[in-house]
């Protein structure tokens, strides 16, 4: 970059003091190079303004999530199996895979720890109170998190003045060891993981709530498209 | 950072989450594929709360962009498909077209424009996405790029310039591009 060139950029950038842009505009009336080469750079700025995009809606509630996940401690009694899956855990962030904490168990499917940590981060609803006997309302808006190699949607409901978070999955969310299918042999089940009742009416659809497994059962035919 | 409760987590999405759309805005442009921005920021913000206890808070907008950048450059690499790249020469690598119309670069679509702007070589591509795009000083796109602050101003006001010949050259490409390959 000659000097020419710096004092160009310079008087751009606005970083000529007073005396300097003055001569500089001077020249500009009579120098046809660096009256285009203002144009020019006036015209890639204003088109590389255009550029300037708004951030999805839900993209802050997903890394908030994400974030939220990645900080939650680990029990000791899982620090062997956690060390041991390190160098996996590792290379999964590097390729974007979100969900790495296990707050349940470690054997559950990453469907299943996203949709408990969520549980257990449900917002008070702001707005009308919904009164017992009606819903299910949805509050907050909904997001979309990674769970392993899938995705979640995710929405809060509440209905009979309690809340329930909503996931569908974009697959199959798999069932954890300890599932119990009711009735035996059936297709939906419950599973407990630290006071939030996870229940699979269907393979892609998980509801979770700090309900027993009875109530949140009920509660979950109302909800939408289960 | 990580395991040290919810406290540690709300400090630093408190320091990090105003700056989520200057983020968004690079990631949109650096990620080896636009529709994977979302995960590039997720990415980068996952990144900084593991590091954020070695931050000093100096400019936190700033350290974001530079681990945005490293993850979209390392992305980049391992996929294997950078952008078209035109080689930089130190002068006169702008050839001008006759007349750039800046009315018709107004008229011109989104899809056209970001186009262009992948064709920049790496370093005017990085000062225009950041200055133009996202938004930063020139202070803060030396500090991200670690380089010269009078190298920024070099970088971007040639990326502009390209940027603005190659869209003239997009807009009527009998007579604007000048060989710019």
């Amino acid at each position: 970059m000659d000097r020419h060139e710096r004092s160009l950029a310079a008087f751009l950038a606005g970083e000529l003091d007073e005396r300097s842009a003055a001569e500089f505009d001077a020249h500009l009336l009579d120098c046809a190079d660096c009256w285009r080469a203002v144009r020019e750079d006036r015209a890639g700025r204003a088109a590389a303004a255009r550029l300037r995009d708004a951030a999805p809606y839900d993209l802050a509630d997903r890394v908030s999530m994400a974030v939220g996940l990645a900080a939650r401690p680990r029990p000791a009694r899982r620090r062997g199996r956690w060390l041991a899956a390190g160098a996996l855990a590792v290379a999964a962030a590097v390729i974007g895979l979100v969900v790495l904490a296990l707050p349940g168990r470690s054997a559950d499917p990453p469907a299943i720890t996203a949709v408990v940590a969520a549980t257990q981060r449900i917002p008070v609803p702001t707005g009308q109170p919904i009164p017992p006997g009606t819903g299910p309302v949805a509050h907050g808006q909904g997001w979309t998190v990674r769970a392993g190699v899938g995705e979640l949607r995710l929405q809060y409901y509440r209905l009979d003045g309690v809340d329930v978070l909503l996931a569908h999955a974009d697959r199959p969310v798999g069932t954890p060891e300890d599932a119990q299918h009711a009735p035996p042999g059936d297709m939906p089940w419950t599973v407990d993981r630290d006071g939030i009742t996870v229940y699979c009416p269907h393979d892609d659809v998980l509801v979770a709530a700090a309900l027993p497994a009875d109530r949140l059962v009920a509660l979950a035919q109302r909800l939408p498209a289960n | 950072m990580r395991g040290n409760g919810g406290e540690a987590h709300r400090a630093f999405l408190d320091a990090t989450l105003p700056h989520l759309e200057a983020l968004y805005r690079i990631a949109r442009h650096a990620a080896a594929d636009p529709a994977q921005a979302d995960d590039l920021v997720q990415e980068t913000y996952l990144r900084a709360f593991t590091h954020f206890d070695q931050h000093h808070g100096d400019n936190t907008r700033a350290w974001l962009a530079a681990i945005c950048l490293n993850l979209a450059r390392s992305q980049a690499r391992s996929a294997s498909r950078r952008p078209v790249e035109v080689p930089e020469s130190e002068a006169g690598e702008v050839v001008a077209p006759d007349a750039v119309d800046e009315q018709a670069i107004a008229t011109l679509d989104r899809a056209e424009i970001e186009t262009a702007l992948a064709r920049l070589p790496e370093p005017q591509r990085w000062c225009v996405l950041l200055m133009d795009v996202a938004g930063y000083t020139v202070r803060e796109t030396a500090e991200i790029l670690q380089c010269p602050r009078g190298t920024v101003l070099a970088r971007v006001h040639r990326g502009r310039r390209k940027l603005a010949v190659l869209l003239a050259g997009t807009r009527n490409p009998a007579g604007g591009d000048h060989g710019q390959a």
